[in-house]
């Protein structure tokens, strides 16, 4: 099943990247993407237990999230760009660094939780080292607000196992 | 359709604006990485949106440049907040204080 799924990964980003639907291209196509799924897909797919509904649910999920982190990241931009042409802008700040742990196990979800938190309101991630974050928070509500519903969000698309 | 794209266009513009006067204003280094981070998805990807949209009105492949430009989208996704990240810990790791209320 694994290497079904290395070859459609390959096949499709080699379709659209070449743009040419000829026999010719399209046949190097399948060939190369069924060597290299044959020879690699091991490194692709690591987690083996999941099934094919579980990844379903886990793309549908990420789509969601990504919505809902598109939202957020329009909400930074208007924060940034308020505070940046505040008169008063040395009101507005009172920066500090934040320090916690998650409960994310994972590699990959703790990759998205700390890009996610780059990317939300107020809070850049400065370090991960295992589970402790070390953030910086341009406010006090955004310092207050850390992990959060973020987190929760995360642990629910990656971390449960059905 | 290509008023949009000159909408989405312009919009990216005013944004980078915004990042560019916040990267030069704000205090110290840290918050303004704040600001280069956040100011640079959204308006990077804005700009890609809107040249998605002229990129439909001409040549009859266009829903390849399209998927490509899509891909771009994708990649500045991960990339930006991960670049932000390493400079981020390189500061910290270099010693830069965080800026603090009473120290001017």
């Amino acid at each position: 099943m694994k290497y079904l799924y290395s070859f459609i990964v390959l096949f499709v980003p080699w379709l659209v990247l070449s743009g040419k639907f000829d026999l010719l291209h399209v046949g190097m196509g399948i060939v190369c993407s069924l060597l290299v799924a044959y020879w690699s897909a091991d490194l692709l797919f690591q987690d083996r237990e999941a099934t094919l509904s579980d990844r379903l649910r886990q793309l549908a999920g990420f789509a969601g999230y990504t919505g809902w982190m598109f939202g957020q990241i329009v909400r930074a931009n208007l924060h940034v760009f308020r505070v940046a042409f505040s008169p008063q802008m040395h009101e507005l700040l009172a920066p500090r660094m934040v320090e916690f742990e998650t409960k994310l196990e994972k590699e990959l979800s703790r990759f998205v939780l700390a890009n996610s938190i780059t990317l939300t309101p107020g809070t850049v991630t400065v370090r991960v080292e295992g589970n402790r974050f070390l953030v910086h928070a341009l406010t006090d509500k955004a310092a207050r607000n850390l992990p959060g519903a973020m987190e929760r969000r995360i642990a629910n698309i990656f971390e449960k196992t059905s | 359709m290509e008023i949009l794209a000159y909408i989405l266009i312009s919009t990216g513009l005013i944004f980078f604006l915004g990042t560019t006067i916040g990267l030069l204003r704000f205090p110290d280094f840290y918050s303004r990485m704040h600001a280069a981070s956040k100011g640079d998805t959204l308006s990077t990807v804005l700009i890609l949106l809107g040249c998605i949209c002229l990129v439909s009105t001409q040549g009859e492949m266009n829903w390849l440049l399209g998927l490509k430009i899509l891909l771009i989208i994708n990649f500045i996704f991960i990339g930006s907040p991960t670049a932000t990240h390493a400079m981020m810990d390189a500061g910290n790791k270099a010693g830069a204080e965080p800026w603090k209320k009473d120290s001017e």
